[in-house]
């Protein structure tokens, strides 16, 4: 089954130029329901108040951090199988290891380029 | 002239050693939170790495983004498809481009921690040098805040790539 475009997504970064990027690079890909978030906190929130198709989320961020939200949203019965996609600098096997321990859906490290998003978004979600 | 008692004098004397005691055993403190956290092996090397990755991210990426401003004004503008593709192609590298903001503000994050920590120790010393007992802001207390998993990103030829991360994650490990 095809992928919905219309889907709402949610991304989530403390860096407001990273959300406009990747805002960009997914409308450019065919999504544009995208709703912003600045930490795990706010994203926590939204992610209770509108059922969204997948999430994309930095890792360094206060108070609460992408890894912390994603522990969050696997522990939450009606989020534990949201699909959720980290993009972080961190490029330390630790990091990965402890995020895939997590149930991390995918891991893209920064700085990352159109195509490895959209080949992680086909891995996660399908084709489109 | 009455002559103060000998143990009064003895238990300043006492008191006096005491207190320089705890003062330099302070400020040994302080330098050691110094060594470790701001001039240690390394940690000054590394800021400047950082400082010099920085700069090195942020010229590669202007460079991008004006090549790809050079390729759009220089589009055919006569012919509509080709003005199309290469707003698309271009617009969607200078999106690329830009994300060099987000790891180059976190290199300079790391290295405005490493002078805070410095900042704060050579108060506490400042402190104890000039009489005052009382320790300026704990150095120790600023670089405990660090998540031990938060190491931000990586110098040239450290850390993973993304083909590295893609065979961690399909990866047989235990869970």
């Amino acid at each position: 089954m095809a992928v919905d475009l219309k889907m709402p997504v949610l991304i989530v970064d403390d860096y407001k130029t990273m959300l406009r990027i990747v805002r960009g690079l997914l409308a450019q890909i065919g999504f544009s329901d995208v709703d912003e978030a600045l930490d795990g906190t706010e994203a926590l929130k939204m992610l209770r108040t509108r059922h969204y198709g997948f999430i994309i989320s930095d890792w360094n961020m206060a108070p609460m951090s992408g890894y912390d939200l994603l522990k969050n949203v696997r522990s939450d019965w009606e989020l534990k199988t949201l699909p959720f996609i980290m993009v972080t600098a961190e490029a330390k096997t630790e990091n990965v290891v402890a995020a895939r321990k997590a149930g991390v859906s995918n891991y893209i490290i920064k700085p990352f380029s159109a195509d490895v998003l959209k080949a992680k978004l086909k891995t996660v979600l399908g084709d489109f | 002239m009455k002559s103060q008692p000998k143990a009064p004098i003895a238990q300043r004397l006492a008191d006096e050693c005491l207190t320089l005691y705890r003062i330099m055993l302070d400020g040994c403190r302080q330098i050691e939170l110094l060594r470790d956290n701001a001039f240690g092996p390394g940690v000054a090397d590394r800021s400047v790495s950082e400082l010099l990755e920085a700069k090195k991210e942020t010229e590669v990426a202007v460079d991008r983004i004006l090549a790809s401003v050079e390729k759009l004004m220089a589009t055919d503008c006569s012919d509509a498809d080709s003005v199309r593709q290469a707003i698309n192609v271009n617009c969607m590298a200078i999106y690329e481009a830009c994300t060099f903001q987000d790891i180059t503000g976190q290199r300079i994050s790391k290295v405005l921690h490493s002078i805070r920590v410095a900042g704060a120790a050579l108060e506490s010393l400042h402190g104890l040098w000039s009489g005052s007992l009382v320790a300026g802001p704990s150095a120790a207390g600023l670089s405990s805040e660090a998540d031990s998993l938060l190491n931000g990103p990586a110098l040239s030829g450290e850390g993973l790539d993304q083909d590295e991360v893609n065979r961690l994650l399909t990866a047989n490990v235990g869970r």
